[in-house]
């Protein structure tokens, strides 16, 4: 025997002492969470019916048609189970042993590890719609159980691109390195009560090589989407700027451009110029040398004061000049007469 | 013939049935499946990959597995 197959071995006998070690969980369940969802589905649309909201109706109708379409496959299942009257059934050690030659033959490579208690196998670079997910490890720890009594798993991103709102969701149904399964958690938490390695890792695989966009942690068409700081609604790449002060990400209706310098800025960076009441940054606002009011260079005048101000002194002066209408009618003559030769001097040739 | 079926569309439950001899893969799936698509699933005798003409032996091993499993948010 060679030595990866001795540790293959070595493994599947591991995996099913600890499958066989474990109280099995009951299988006989209704589906009670798809039906209160249904339900919830169907209040929602009466609802919405009520209020005239054509739309709104439509999406549930199709939101609803998918979770009776669910209700009836784990109807069907529990149906399934009942007629098979088979008791749960767990690999022999050898058919484990099989499950993991079948793993090598279909991934390329299986990584063991003994002393952590995992078995890895890594999928191909994953692309959905477009966008690239990069290659992902399955990694299942069978040292470990979830509280239901199924063996712990992960899905590690290799060559993570994460979307840009959340770090964590590096696919949209993984986050934080769990899988959301949607219709396949049975199937999938069967596969490992069962111990039917190979049916779980590529069924997994399944599921990372499938985009559903009805319910999504990140949905793939927001995938390099950020959010507005300001308003928090979600902007694509294209549609997004920064305020040029303090850099926030905002989208086109939040910023507003300086009324002098045209760039964008948060509402936060931007002030109001007391004479036109338009909106300046910090860089462009002055004030006036006179009240000190905040002013946008377009309303400061050549005088540094605004306009307010100019037509205050304007006022004044004119107000004075018609207090004092003799100086208007004998006015100072231009040049002022000089006594005679005072500072005057000699200048040589 | 007796053979183990592991239908993992839907709930994933496995199942000892008995066919007819010579019978084959296809014919099998259209039993079981109905009217849904060969295509759409991956079909291991086995463990390993199969052409649908292949006729299946007494013990062997079926699973049937969608190809497209769909994850959800919650």
């Amino acid at each position: 025997m060679k030595h990866p197959q001795k540790r293959f071995w070595r493994a599947a006998s591991r995996i099913h002492h600890r499958l066989v070690s474990e109280e099995p969980p009951s299988q006989l369940k209704l589906p009670f969470e798809d039906w209160w969802h249904c339900d919830r589905l169907i209040r929602k649309r009466q609802q919405a019916q009520r209020r005239g909201w054509d739309l709104a109706v439509l999406r549930l109708e199709r939101e609803l048609q998918t979770g009776v379409a669910q209700l009836i496959k784990q109807l069907t299942t529990l149906h399934g189970e009942l007629s098979s009257g088979l008791p749960q059934q767990i690999s022999f050690v050898r058919e484990l042993y099989a499950e993991l030659l079948a793993l090598e033959e279909e991934f390329g490579e299986v990584k063991l590890d003994l002393r952590a208690q995992t078995i890895s196998v890594s999928t191909e670079p994953i692309e959905l719609e477009g966008v690239y997910l990069g290659p992902f490890e399955i990694c299942l720890d069978f040292g470990n159980q979830n509280t239901d009594g199924s063996l712990h798993y992960r899905v590690i991103a290799r060559e993570p691109n994460p979307a840009i709102t959340n770090d964590s969701v590096t696919h949209p149904h993984v986050q934080s390195e769990v899988v959301c399964e949607g219709e396949g958690q049975m199937v999938i938490h069967r596969s490992l009560e069962q111990g039917r390695l190979f049916d779980f890792f590529t069924m997994v695989a399944s599921l990372l090589r499938t985009y559903n966009p009805d319910s999504p942690y990140v949905a793939l068409s927001d995938w390099d989407s950020v959010e507005c700081t300001e308003c928090a609604v979600v902007i694509a790449a294209n549609e997004q700027t920064r305020c040029e002060n303090c850099e926030i990400t905002l989208c086109m209706e939040c910023a507003k451009d300086c009324t002098d310098c045209d760039c964008p800025f948060c509402h936060e960076c931007l002030s109001r110029c007391n004479t036109c009441h338009g909106d300046c940054c910090s860089s462009c606002m002055q004030q006036c040398i006179q009240c000190s009011a905040d002013c946008c260079q377009r309303c400061l005048l050549e005088d540094e004061r605004c306009s307010d101000c100019d037509a205050e002194e304007t006022e004044e002066t004119n107000e004075e000049l018609q207090e004092t209408p003799d100086s208007a009618a004998n006015p100072v003559p231009a040049t002022a007469v000089q006594p005679d030769c005072l500072g005057e001097t000699v200048v040589p040739a | 013939m007796k053979l183990l079926l592991i239908n993992n569309d839907g709930g994933g439950f496995a199942d000892y049935i008995e066919v007819p001899a010579e019978t084959t893969v296809a014919q099998l799936f259209e039993q079981k499946m109905g009217d849904a698509k060969a295509r759409d699933y991956l079909i291991r005798v086995n463990r390993q990959p199969c052409p649908p003409n292949q006729r299946l032996q007494d013990g062997d091993r079926i699973s049937i597995t969608p190809t497209k499993i769909e994850g959800a948010r919650s």
